[in-house]
């Protein structure tokens, strides 16, 4: 990718303040840049510093040392917060957490009240995001009576509505069940479809595989980074780094031991069928002929 | 055993019960209005006939918003021991501070006049009213009206720098709140009692020993609430809030003639009550 990145960080540091002697260093200069419509996922198992890096992406976190420049403002101006939030949303863990209001489209509007947009542009983009969500119809009811997948689809919604560039979600799916979590990966990927740049911040592999760019950190420093089949490639480095690789990846190497001329290299299910069918047939060919 | 723990599944913030009457469909800030004048009109009413009206003019509400009057009554039940000694008391020790009128009886300190069976009767009508008043405001009008009603009406205290928002925005979450703190209870207390703690089942005289019960939830559940409260801060921070900052409103009500009229018709009735000299 050519193009400007739309998130740079640039040699962040970070710890955490216990008390006025002691503090916990979490993020030891990491460098990385998040590219306009891209799909970044970020691993690493607990404490890596996975979830502290994605909330200096807007300035929730401002870096101890090292600067992070979102298009183009560092995240230390404070004056242009509202510009960095509304650029860069940020959907967290646990979805009854971070309902405000009420009322489903009362917590949707939040954001924008908070950024004073007119009345009449809000019951628009209200109704947009909720539409891009699938949530719609839910608008009157009190969050309490959704599923955990519908109240993240409301705090996705309540991120859209700001017309962000960017959408940070903070492990957002690891406390839904299975059902959920799909709700969730399908807006998602239609947003991105649509242009939306992501950075998902996970523990499930199988939302890494679906990345265009896997970044995995370890001891607050970046470990690895490649595209998916290039990270997930390196079992043995993973397993030292206490992770799991995906599904998929683990029975394509599982076969290819048995069978060598089976693809070690691959990362979807998908692809795991596909070949399963494309050696069948070559088998057949084999002893047709 | 089961029931006991099921807070969740009945759970209603408030009292709304829709029934969709025109006091429901007032728009929330011009009712609140007509409530709050009609309040200080009982307060102020000090008349049997004044009160009698004031009576008339809740039952009729509660006609009007279709409401069963029985809904009121229930609300008035829990307060029936307070009037009754609040009653007492007054028929007792007021009848130095309310003189004049015919004295029934005097002995000692106590002194019971025509006047003082007046302030008691007064005072016990002014309790049932304000509680009628009351359910029928919060049986027709939802948690979230409520709060945005009060806001608009509080709006011109901004000028002194009273933080309405920050205020409407408590509430609102406190309300948001409470059916995840019910659920969050329900779990603790089915975890303990799985363990053998026993809630509830003290004999209700025994008030220390039940709220000694108490303790093993209320503790963690202070925790819990911390905790989420840490999130939602950060949350809404990320969602560009910042206190104390200009914001927008996203809810937006238009009144109609039936709103002011509302308040017409509650401040003709209150001049009545106020004005009436029996």
């Amino acid at each position: 990718m050519t193009n400007e990145p739309l998130i740079r960080v640039e040699n962040v540091s970070f710890s955490y303040q216990v008390n006025q002697e002691q503090h916990i260093p979490v993020l030891h200069g990491v460098s990385l840049e998040v590219y306009p419509g891209e799909h970044l996922a970020i691993i690493g198992h607990n404490g890596s510093g996975k979830s502290t890096i994605s909330k200096h992406l807007n300035g929730i976190l401002t870096p101890r040392e090292g600067d992070v420049w979102v298009n183009g403002i560092n995240t230390r101006d404070k004056k242009r917060m509202h510009e960095i939030r509304s650029q860069v949303g940020m959907v967290f863990q646990h979805p009854d957490n971070q309902i405000v209001a009420t009322i489903v489209e009362e917590d949707v509007a939040f954001g924008l009240e908070n950024i004073g947009v007119p009345p009449e542009e809000m019951k628009q983009r209200v109704d947009f995001a909720l539409e891009a969500v699938g949530m719609s119809a839910f608008r009157h009811r009190p969050p309490h009576h959704l599923s955990g997948g519908q109240k993240q689809r409301i705090a996705i919604a309540g991120v859209l509505a700001m017309k962000p560039r960017c959408l940070v979600m903070d492990e957002a799916t690891s406390m839904l069940d299975s059902c959920g979590r799909q709700e969730i990966l399908a807006v998602v990927r239609r947003l991105h479809r649509e242009g939306m740049t992501i950075v998902n911040v996970t523990h499930h592999m199988s939302e890494a595989a679906a990345a265009d760019r896997v970044i995995v950190m370890e001891g607050g420093r970046i470990a690895l980074e490649g595209t998916p089949r290039d990270v997930f490639a390196q079992h043995e480095r993973l397993r030292e780094l206490h992770l799991d690789v995906p599904d998929a990846s683990r029975i394509a190497a599982w076969v290819h031991r048995e069978v060598p001329a089976f693809s070690p290299a691959l990362i979807h299910n998908e692809e795991v069928v596909a070949e399963v069918n494309r050696l069948t047939i070559k088998r057949a060919e084999a002893s047709g002929s | 055993m089961s029931a006991e723990f099921e807070l969740t599944r009945n759970i209603t913030i408030g009292q709304y019960l829709p029934t969709g009457s025109i006091v429901h469909r007032l728009d929330p800030r011009f009712k609140l209005a007509a409530f709050v004048i009609l309040i200080l009109a009982i307060a102020i009413c000090g008349t049997y006939v004044g009160n009698l009206f004031a009576l008339l003019v809740c039952l009729w509400l509660f006609h009007l918003a279709r409401i069963p009057l029985r809904y009121g009554l229930s609300g008035v039940k829990p307060a029936v021991p307070f009037i009754l000694i609040l009653a007492v008391l007054q028929l007792l020790f007021y009848g130095e501070i309310a003189q004049g009128g015919t004295i029934y009886l005097q002995y000692g300190v106590v002194t019971i006049s025509s006047e003082s069976v007046r302030l008691v009767i007064v005072s016990a009508m002014r309790f049932v009213e304000v509680i009628f008043l009351s359910s029928v405001l919060t049986l027709s009008t939802s948690t979230t009206e409520l709060t945005h009603g009060m806001e608009r009406l509080l709006r011109p205290l901004e000028t002194i720098r009273f933080p309405v928002h920050a205020f409407a925005l408590i509430i609102t979450i406190a309300i948001r709140f409470v059916p995840t703190f019910a659920m969050e209870m329900e779990k603790m207390m089915k975890a303990q009692a799985s363990r053998g703690a026993d809630f509830g089942t003290g004999e209700w005289w025994r008030i220390v020993k039940r709220t000694k019960d108490m303790f093993p939830i209320l503790i963690p559940l202070f925790n819990v609430a911390l905790s989420r409260a840490e999130d939602l801060i950060l949350a809404m921070e990320a969602r560009c809030y910042t206190p104390g900052a200009a914001r927008t409103r996203y809810a937006h009500y238009t009144a109609h003639g039936r709103d002011y009229a509302a308040v017409a018709v509650s401040v003709v009735m209150s001049a009545v009550m106020v004005g009436i000299p029996w």
